[in-house]
This record gives C-alpha cells, structure tokens and sequence, in this order.
C-alpha cells in the first residue's frame, strides 16, 4: 500500500511539473469506431487542446474534437408492387455520421526524457458530444419501392467520457491515443441498423506553448 | 392534507397506467406523409391512402380495452364459399391519421383459396406477388366483407394487388406478415397501403 501510495505520489508531482505551462495544441489523425462491427465507421479527427492555466496545481484543459466523417457504406431492400418493375431490389445505403465533442480534462503526465523535454500524459475526459447520422439510399426510386425496415436520420446528444494516452517528444510535437466512450442517450424505440459511435482515434499534432513560467523557461535555456 | 393523499393515490395510478401501456409504434415515413413506414417487427400497424388521406388501424386505449389494448388487431378468416372455393379475408379496421379522427371503417384484401387451404398454405404465399387487380378488397362498415355469405349492405368492393413480402408462423402459432397493397374501390382509390402485423393465434381461423 505504501509502495503504490508512494508511486502514485511520485506520478502526481511528476505530472504537476510536465503541466506548468499553457499551450494550444492541434492534432489529427484517424479514428476507428468500434461500436458499429459489421460496418464501421471511419473518420479524420481534429483535435484542438487549450491549456489556459500555467500554475503548477492545475492541468485543466479544454478539448474540441470534430470528426471529419467519412460516409460507411451499407444495404437495404426495396420493394414495390408495380408489375412492371422488379419485385424487390437492394439499395445501396450511405450513413455519414458526424461527431462533435467538447471535452474538460486533466492532464496528468511525467517526463521520461528531460533534457528534451519528451513526456508521457494521461488523459481522463469529460465532454458533451453531439453525434449525427446522415442514412440515404443511393438510386431510390421512392414513388414506386418502399424500403423494409428502414434507417433514418438521428442526431442526439449526450455526455461522454474518454481516456488519452500519448507522448510528446522533440520538444512540442505529440502521438495520442484517445478512447471515447458509447454515449448515454439512447437511439429511441424505433429500431436502426447502426450504433451510436465510440471513436478510438490515432492523433499526431503539435502543441503551442505560451505563457510559460520562468522556472520552466530557465530549464529550457539550462538544456 | 386530504387532498394530498388523494393527488398522490392518482398520481400513482395514472403513474401504473401509463407504465403498462402498449405503444402505437407509428413511426412516420418521410417519402409519404401520414404513413408507417415499411416494417417488420411485428408492430400491428397498417397505413395507407384513400383519395390521397391518410389512414391507419386505431389505436385501443388500454384503459378502456384492458389487455386488448394496443393497435387494434388484424383477423384472417377463411370464409367458406359455395363453390370449389373459399374466400381468405385479411382484415383490419381504420380511422383518419388525424389527432381526433371521426369515422371507422374496415379494409379486407381477399384471396380466392382452394377448400383444403391451411395455414401453412398461407405461410407459403411469403414473398409473392399478387398484381394485375387480380384479389378482391372491400372498404366495409363492419367487420365482415361482401360475399353470398355475408353481406354488409355498405360494403364497397373492388380489386387489389397484394405482396406479400414475408410471411412467418411464429412458435406460438402466430402469423407475423409484412406487405405492400392498393386497390380501386368504387370511386375511392387506395394507394401506397403497407402492413406489419402479428396475428394471435385466436385471430386466425382456417
């Protein structure tokens, strides 16, 4: 217990010293869904931080997330009664889904190289996110064939949490992993094929430091 | 301090109703306005234009119909003929798609059936096609349809054309179907009529 109380102390005053800066940061990436199996969902993820706090005791940051969608691909039946026509055909159907999230976190993190000022962080997130899917049928030929059980479209909001581990290294530049979890609010009653999306995102960008304090400015001209 | 108590105890009540009850399962088809959109999932919901409005089977408030509350019930009842033949009805009631709709009637497709028609007959229909206003229907005040052996003097009979998209007979002796039908009855005309029903075995009568 001692040992564990004693690691985790070194972590927070290890994470303190990595956050006494503030800094905006930009990064993108992919992003994977992993709720949707059987069609998942692919996005390019923009990711802004903003640190505005340079204190030592505070790691508050504030974190925009939009997901540039990239449309999933799926298919429907329609049929008609029109003697003239096919009975049934299948239609291509065509879910964009789009993701935006406003997150507050913390950052916790701990130098694993000083000199270059390359670091570990974690992460924890909480944040509203907005998700909305976009269903159309391709080629759909809606006065005569009517599509069985239908998607539509939906947009809910909700909150969320996620989790980010990454790595700063030569001095500004990141890789970060960011998991998001499903959302809290439900589809409602009326069956649809797909899953609301929980993103796991690959991101690399670069942070822009300001406002930094003089004992991390004197380090830096140390090195 | 009475009247309290007496709010909370309705409270509670209206609270326990409102638990209990079924759900209308109308959800709304943005290509046709008024209308279910085409489902199957058992929902017992059945829409269609007549002269371009809009109609679906009721809904039974459970308050009044009890268990029998819900979407009102299709039936499908083999009528028998005179001749080598009987007559399926697949039947249902419907009102106005409005908030406060003022008249009820019944629509009835009708197929023309071999005597020894069974159940499992009827299951093999799934996914045929029934076209060139080849089927009977009839718009009726009541539940029965127009033929020699029952006749309702309001009944308004004309052709249809029915697909039956799928047709499953479920574990407990119920017919889950899904379809598409319209028709030409007299001067009214039906368009874009759809169906989801699960049908009770008790509604079912070969």
């Amino acid at each position: 217990m001692i040992k564990l109380l004693t690691v985790l102390g070194c972590f927070v005053l290890f994470s303190l010293s990595v956050s006494a800066q503030s800094y905006v940061s930009l990064s993108t990436g992919i992003s994977r869904d992993v709720s949707n199996n059987a069609v998942p969902f692919y996005a390019i993820p923009v990711t802004i931080q903003w640190k505005p706090f340079r204190k030592y005791l505070n790691g508050l940051f504030f974190e925009t997330d939009y997901d540039i969608p990239i449309a999933g691909y799926s298919t429907g039946t329609a049929y008609t009664l029109n003697p003239s026509l096919p009975a049934s055909v299948t239609l291509k159907e065509k879910i964009t889904p789009s993701v935006f999230t406003q997150f507050m976190g913390v950052t916790l993190g701990w130098y694993i190289d000083a000199s270059k000022r390359n670091s570990f962080f974690i992460n924890p997130l909480v944040g509203i996110c907005d998700q909305s899917f976009s269903v159309k049928y391709e080629n759909y030929d809606n006065k005569n064939y009517e599509v069985l059980n239908p998607d539509v479209n939906l947009e809910k909001t909700s909150l969320v949490c996620a989790i980010e581990i990454g790595y700063k290294f030569h001095n500004d530049f990141i890789a970060m992993f960011h998991a998001q979890s499903g959302m809290l609010a439900t589809k409602g009653s009326y069956p649809l094929s797909y899953e609301f999306i929980s993103p796991l995102q690959l991101n690399f960008g670069y942070t822009f430091n300001y406002n930094k304090q003089a004992k991390s400015r004197k380090r830096h001209e140390k090195y | 301090m009475k009247n309290i108590k007496h709010y909370f105890i309705s409270g509670c009540l209206l609270f326990l109703a409102g638990c209990g009850k079924p759900p209308r399962n109308l959800y709304s088809d943005q290509d046709d306005p008024g209308l279910s959109r085409l489902t199957y999932y058992g929902y017992n919901i059945a829409t269609n234009y007549i002269n371009g409005v809009a109609y679906v089977n009721p809904y039974n408030d459970p308050n009044y119909y009890g268990f029998g509350g819900g979407n009102a019930n299709p039936s499908l009842i083999k009528y028998l003929g005179k001749g080598a033949t009987d007559t399926l009805a697949l039947s249902w009631p419907i009102e106005e798609n409005t908030q406060s709709p003022v008249s009820s009637a019944y629509i009835n497709l009708l197929l023309i059936v071999p005597k020894n028609f069974t159940a499992s007959n009827f299951v093999a229909l799934s996914g045929q096609r029934f076209t060139n206003n080849t089927n009977d229907i009839s718009v009726s005040s009541n539940y029965y349809f127009y033929n020699s052996n029952f006749y309702d003097s309001t009944a308004l009979v004309g052709t249809s054309n029915i697909y039956f998209i799928d047709i499953q007979e479920r574990t407990d002796s119920a017919i889950s179907m899904t379809g598409l039908f319209n028709g030409i009855v007299g001067n009214d005309t039906i368009t874009n009529g759809r169906f989801d029903f699960y049908i009770p075995k008790a509604l079912i009568r070969f």
